[in-house]
């Protein structure tokens, strides 16, 4: 990753209110390294626990990445969307398995779930990402997820990164989402 | 009393000679423009329409910004879409959903009405609307404000977004007094 991206993500995290709202634009190359670059700056927040919405990879491969990247999995908990996309039934102490990303509903359900459950204070929802969303899910049903989604990050005084991968969002998306969030951070060129 | 110069991207803009303006940049000068405006007006009765954001996220970010509330009447749309609380608060008035537009016109022509003197309406990320209108009733939507508007002698603000070959835009633009470009 080049040195001046590092710098714009813990830039980012030096300087925020104390609600926040981001959408990182990442490309495709070093799409994971960036990722968990993001995620460690979440978590070195002050009692963080973040709700990682995973719609890329399944839960036990991910978790495995982010133990050997030195990620605390003990302040995470997952939603993950793909295991049992691939039939795997599974039960996880940390981890809700939805039966695919199509369901929003599901998903917003999940979600809330989660956040009731969790006693920290500082609870972040992290979405890896909205590019895999539009895969299974019409782009005027992502845009209402999306405004909802946010909605709930804003009045449940959470946190909330968003992930999107460069030139994957159709344009209107893009627009209403730069909207949605307080910034966004450009990390693809 | 501030002078009612809105810069957008090195343009300025004078409220005060027009009835309404629409205001298209980027997402982020967006934010900025919208704050200036609320500041110039603070002193001035505005009804405020935000698309993105909740009453009390608004108000936090307004209070911070060091922006007077007294005279703003907040209409939000989201916290009760999503389930948060909706009670005891004053200067807002909660609607159950952006595709409401019905509910959104009526409060906003009660409040054009409910003041003889000069009156705003700033209505902030207009794009969110197309979430969950089609575009006629959109533009039907926004002629109606006007014609309340012209009948009540009060000023439109509009901010959006541009998005590559927006139709919507292009023909809501022809009900404008003055269209300002702020990333041209």
């Amino acid at each position: 990753m080049k040195t001046e991206h590092m710098k714009k993500i813990k830039d980012t995290f030096s300087d925020l209110p104390e609600h926040w709202l981001l959408l990182f634009v990442i490309n495709t190359e070093d799409y994971l390294e960036k990722n968990i670059a993001i995620l460690n700056e979440v978590l070195k927040q002050e009692d963080a626990i973040v709700i990682y919405i995973t719609l890329n990879r399944p839960y036990s491969a991910l978790k495995k990445i982010l133990e050997k990247n030195n990620i605390n999995t003990d302040k995470l908990f997952f939603i993950d969307c793909i295991t049992k996309t691939l039939d795997a039934e599974k039960e996880e102490k940390q981890c809700l398995f939805l039966e695919n990303p199509r369901n929003l509903t599901n998903l917003a359900i999940a979600i809330d779930e989660i956040i009731s459950a969790v006693p920290s204070k500082n609870k972040s929802l992290f979405v890896d990402s909205m590019s895999t969303l539009l895969i299974y899910n019409r782009v005027e049903m992502v845009s209402k997820f999306m405004h909802v989604l946010t909605g709930k990050i804003r009045v449940l005084n959470l946190n909330g990164v968003l992930i999107s991968t460069e030139k994957e969002l159709d344009p209107e998306l893009d627009d209403q989402l730069n909207l949605l969030v307080d910034k966004t951070v450009d990390l693809s060129k | 009393m501030q002078e009612e110069i809105v810069t957008t991207n090195n343009k300025m803009i004078e409220l005060k000679n027009y009835e309404s303006v629409l205001i298209i940049e980027d997402a982020k000068s967006l934010r900025v423009t919208v704050n200036n405006i609320l500041k110039i007006l603070q002193d001035k009765p505005v009804i405020y329409l935000n698309l993105t954001n909740t009453y009390n996220s608004l108000m936090s970010d307004l209070k911070k910004d060091g922006i007077k509330i007294n005279n703003i009447l907040f209409i939000d749309c989201i916290t009760q879409i999503v389930g948060g609380n909706d009670s005891d608060q004053e200067n807002v008035i909660f609607i159950k959903n952006p595709n409401d537009l019905t509910s959104i016109g009526i409060a906003i022509s009660q409040f054009f009405e409910s003041i003889p003197d000069e009156k705003w309406l700033i209505l902030y990320a207009f794009s969110i609307l197309k979430i969950y209108n089609k575009e006629d009733t959109i533009l039907r939507f926004i002629q109606s404000i006007f014609e309340n508007a012209s009948a009540s002698n009060a000023k439109i603000v509009i901010l959006s977004t541009q998005i590559k070959n927006e139709n919507l835009i292009k023909k809501m633009a022809l009900f404008f007094e003055k269209v300002v470009m702020g990333n041209e």
